[in-house]
């Protein structure tokens, strides 16, 4: 394909996405609005007040929540409102099964406080543990890093009335939102030069780490199907198993050389060079340690014997060499 | 633009069209073209960063609810793709009660030259290094799942992934090292299929899985690379390769076995029990040829040529089961016990064949052929049992608190090749090793203000591995101040590791240090600043592998961060500017400077375009052979209902 075809393309996808939505506008998109940021232990935003309430006509029989919610209207495409929406509009069932009965609310001229509003760890665990509290190997919400406190709370990461525009209705997309807290890790990927590209939609933190994993699991680190570490779901190759095997693969893990989080160093690496990185462990210095074999008496102050990988190439495990060489 | 790229276009347009027929309820899109202006090394560049000219698919998300008997609902969300490093796209379609189906499409540029690292020659002011590749990594996942919510609800799923493409490398043979060209080809692939179940009290879910992986590699001796990195002849001998050719193969065959099952004793009591069991064998070939003037001081001769087969075999066989407690004392108070074994046992085998063609004593007398054959053999076994109790009391009105102690204990078992063995010692039998830890995390918050602090202590009785650390201490302070229009946040994390079995020495201390400043004075319009400071301070004893003196190897990292930006919107207006810089005082000093600007116009409601620019300034200290200066320009055209 040439670049000229790919551009026609590109413009025949223009027009397919303008052309096959005519579609219910349940409300007009305005103008782009800038990022909110939900923080955690932030009472959420609350909805707007309800300008004036319009006087029941006597026909009038019941009213709706989305007569003076907006969002009840946007609510539409939320996951929660699925199978509750008759005619475009959210049923008020939908609304009261975490704000409660709203009939003295509405009766009252839409008085807040007649309306509940779950907040904090007691709305998150009274409310959205009402449904979500479920578990499997890989999370638990009682368990978790992030289980519900005043602090952490479903809230802090979940914008519930949101149009279902982001995952799982996210505040943020992830790594934006992992950021809030987590601001550390976050710019050593901003900052540093050899990172995991994140946010690129390849990779999220949420990629490796499952955020309702439990405490008691390192890092909360997500295993694949096959119960391996999540760097195997991409890197495969790396995995083996391997007739020789690198001791640092068989000990520990890929932290053992490498840092997920971004590196100063080429490759994610823990060290400048190579040399250092290998010599670390390569030291024969006490018998009570196992391995540690050296590097055959290389002259490590001779480049060409300073760059380990120049020989032993196949540092990841190698089914042909036992010295991995090859 | 690479095959990759139109790959990515066409699946994005083909999924656009699929989601013609249905009803959009939410929609966004954003498209344009992207220049790069690049000054500088572009094998920096690439390896970093690596966004390049063309067509970018930045973003797409539809949201659509459909009446037709297919899906009630439909969901695709696609990210940069086209002339970007990665993207991906994702579609999920879903009638309730019927099925779920997600699938899932990732394509990333996997780029690396770097002109300094693991690089022999660079002395000599040849850049970039001997070790580069240039590959596309593309995977492909679908899950569908039926009848969800039911009592049985069955599911398949399926991943193909594939990374393939040139490549360069170095082989070691005959007191040389001798560049090489690889062509890779590595494909895998995994079917699973299983059932979630739910009755009363309990549900689980269980899968079968199997996993192949086929690797392809070819080497062929890259051109005018004949005589190798040693310029110094040996015993009198240039030391040179004039053909080369190495095809390799390998398959691997992974059945895996998860299942868990979460039993509700009582609405206080719940019982987690989970099992993996991953059985892989690898299949290796290999056919070498190679023909020059090389020498063996291990066969005391030189030689002529090589031909050398390699058949290989390797067995790994891991298991991990699972127990664990979760039991609520009263409202958020929990207490959790876990139980977790692993086992992890590998077994390989080759049989290598090496034929060296024409060999000559070194004093130049007794030309023949010689075979080595060497039956390699190598075996590893791990266990760890992990014993864990943790009490979260998070309902004690503003603070929560959770605390835990845990009991790691390691068995690992090595039988390595006589061959890997350079220095007799421990380099064989049993090691075991116990690690105990104690950790607490408070979290308090009240009034738009939140604190939470984390310690963790290890304590470990042995080190099986001199890297090992015997105390670890991890410490955490994030303190955040929140109202409806500023927010001021700062954290500082410190983790120190040690091991003072003499003469091992390890001691190293990390130290992480953010704040962040948000504010927005007026409506539509914020700021923002922040700083990080990463601190390494890194000192171990190594032996000097030339005169076997042990010395100190010193590694430190001195990094600092600043970055600052406003985003201001009004009417159809939204203007997004940030700067930041990266300075590394440490082992590897450099400096990054990086620069963000997005203004966006939306000349109609729903319809606008958005212009961007990055830029990046990377800059070392010293030989600066990575140095670049890249300007990305993008002009997008945007349509958001």
């Amino acid at each position: 394909m040439t670049p000229k075809a790919t551009g026609r393309v590109t413009l025949l996808l223009v027009l397919a996405l303008a052309a096959p939505l005519p579609a219910p506008v349940a409300q007009e998109t305005p103008v782009p609005q800038p990022p909110v940021q939900e923080l955690p232990g932030q009472i959420p935003a609350q909805e707007p007040a309800p300008q004036e309430m319009p006087e029941p006509e006597p026909e009038q029989a019941t009213m709706s929540c989305g007569d003076c919610h907006e969002l009840a209207q946007t609510f539409v495409m939320n996951p929660h409102a699925r199978g509750a929406v008759e005619n475009g509009v959210v049923s008020n069932g939908t609304c009261e099964t975490c704000h409660g009965d709203g009939t003295a609310h509405m009766e009252a001229g839409g008085d807040p406080s007649l309306i509940a509003v779950p907040r904090g760890r007691g709305g998150a665990d009274g409310i959205c543990m009402m449904c979500h509290d479920t578990a499997t190997d890989q999370k638990s919400h009682r368990a978790s890093v992030h289980a519900n406190s005043e602090a952490v709370n479903c809230m802090s990461c979940h914008s519930i009335h949101q149009a279902g525009q982001r995952r799982y209705l996210l505040a943020e997309n992830d790594p934006v939102l992992c950021a809030t807290c987590h601001s550390t890790q976050t710019a050593s990927f901003r900052g540093k030069p050899f990172t995991h590209r994140l946010g690129t939609g390849t990779m999220g933190c949420t990629t490796c780490h499952e955020p309702h994993g439990p405490a008691a699991r390192r890092s909360a680190l997500r295993t694949t199907a096959s119960g391996e570490m999540a760097c195997a779901a991409c890197h495969q190759e790396k995995n083996g198993p391997f007739v020789f095997e690198h001791g640092a693969m068989a000990a520990g893990d890929c932290m053992s050389c490498h840092d997920p989080h971004g590196s100063t160093n080429p490759h994610q690496l823990k060290r400048a060079t190579v040399a250092q990185l290998c010599l670390e462990c390569h030291s024969p210095t006490t018998p009570s340690t196992a391995g540690s074999q050296p590097p055959s008496f290389h002259n490590i102050s001779n480049a060409r014997f300073r760059n380990c990988t120049t020989c032993h190439v196949a540092v990841h495990g190698s089914n042909r060499s036992p010295q991995l060489l090859k | 633009m690479t095959k990759l790229r139109h790959r990515s276009i066409s699946l994005a347009f083909a999924m656009l069209l699929l989601a013609g027929g249905a009803r959009a309820q939410t929609a966004e899109i954003e498209i344009g073209y992207r220049w790069l202006d690049l000054d500088g090394s572009e094998a920096m560049y690439r390896t970093q960063i690596n966004e390049r000219s063309g067509f970018v698919l930045r973003a797409f998300t539809m949201l659509s609810s459909s009446e037709s008997a297919a899906a009630d609902r439909f969901r695709i969300d696609a990210v940069d793709l086209g002339s970007s490093p990665s993207g991906a796209l994702r579609l999920e379609a879903e009638r309730d009660g019927s099925y779920l189906l997600r699938i899932g499409y990732r394509a990333a540029d996997v780029y690396s030259a770097l002109p300094g690292f693991a690089n022999p020659l660079l002395s000599q002011g040849i850049v970039p290094g001997q070790h580069t590749f240039d590959r596309n990594r593309t995977t492909f996942d679908a899950d569908l799942e039926f009848i969800p919510g039911r009592r049985f609800s069955p599911f398949i799923g399926y991943t193909y992934h594939r990374s393939e493409g040139p490549g360069r490398t170095t082989y070691s043979i005959g007191q040389d090292e001798f560049r090489l060209t690889s062509d890779l080809d590595d494909t895998e692939q995994e079917i699973r299929a299983g059932t979630s179940f739910r009755f009363r009290r309990i549900h689980g879910q269980i899968t079968q899985g199997w996993r192949d992986f086929n690797g392809r590699e070819r080497f062929e001796l890259d051109a005018g690379e004949a005589s190798g990195n040693n310029t110094v002849p040996i015993l009198g001998r240039d030391i040179t390769i004039s053909s080369f050719t190495r095809d390799s193969r390998t398959d691997v065959s992974a059945p895996f076995t998860n299942a868990f099952v979460i039993g509700e004793v009582n609405p206080r009591l719940r019982l987690v029990g989970s099992f993996v069991h991953l059985s892989a064998e690898t299949d290796g070939l290999e056919d070498e040829a190679l023909s020059g003037s090389l020498a063996s001081f291990a066969l005391g001769r030189f030689f002529g040529g090589l031909d050398e087969s390699i058949d290989s075999r390797a067995s790994n066989t891991t298991w991990r089961g699972e127990g664990r407690a979760e039991f609520s004392l009263r409202d958020g108070i929990d207490l959790i016990a876990t139980y977790r074994k692993r086992h992890r046992e590998l077994d390989g085998a080759a049989a290598l064949r090496s034929l060296f063609i024409d060999t000559v004593t070194f004093a130049g007398a007794d030309r023949r052929d010689l075979e080595q054959i060497h039956d390699a053999r190598n075996a590893i076994e791990r266990d760890d049992d992990i014993l864990g109790v943790m009490v979260a009391a998070r309902a004690l009105g503003p603070f929560s608190i959770r605390a835990g102690y845990r009991q790691t204990m390691e068995e690992v078992t090595l039988i390595p090749d006589i061959s890997q063995i350079v220095v007799a010692g421990n380099d064989r039998g049993t090691f075991e090793r116990t690690v105990r830890t104690f950790d607490t995390t408070g979290l308090f918050a009240r009034g738009g203000l939140s604190v939470g602090a984390t310690l963790q202590f290890d304590r470990a009785d042995e080190a099986i591995f001199r890297t090992d650390f015997t105390d670890r201490d991890r410490f955490r302070l994030r303190a955040a101040f929140a109202r409806p229009r500023f927010r001021i946040a700062a954290t500082a994390e410190q983790i120190d590791r040690r091991n003072d079995i003499e003469p091992i020495a390890l001691d190293n201390q990390t130290r992480m240090y953010s704040g962040d400043f948000t504010v927005a004075p007026i409506a539509g319009l914020e700021l923002f600043a922040s700083a990080s400071r990463f601190d390494v301070d890194h000192l171990f004893s190594i032996r000097r592998p030339q005169t076997f003196v042990i010395d100190t190897s010193i590694y430190l990292e001195e990094g600092t961060a600043f970055d600052g930006g406003v985003s201001f919107f009004r009417g159809p207006f939204l203007v997004n500017v940030s700067g930041g810089r990266f300075e590394n005082d440490g082992t590897t000093p450099f400096q990054i400077d990086r620069f963000r600007a997005r203004v966006v116009y939306d000349f109609r409601p729903a319809t606008g375009i958005a212009a961007e620019w990055s830029r990046d300034d990377y800059a070392e200290d010293g030989a600066r052979f990575g140095n670049f200066d890249a300007s990305r320009y993008g002009l997008f055209l945007r349509y958001r209902r």
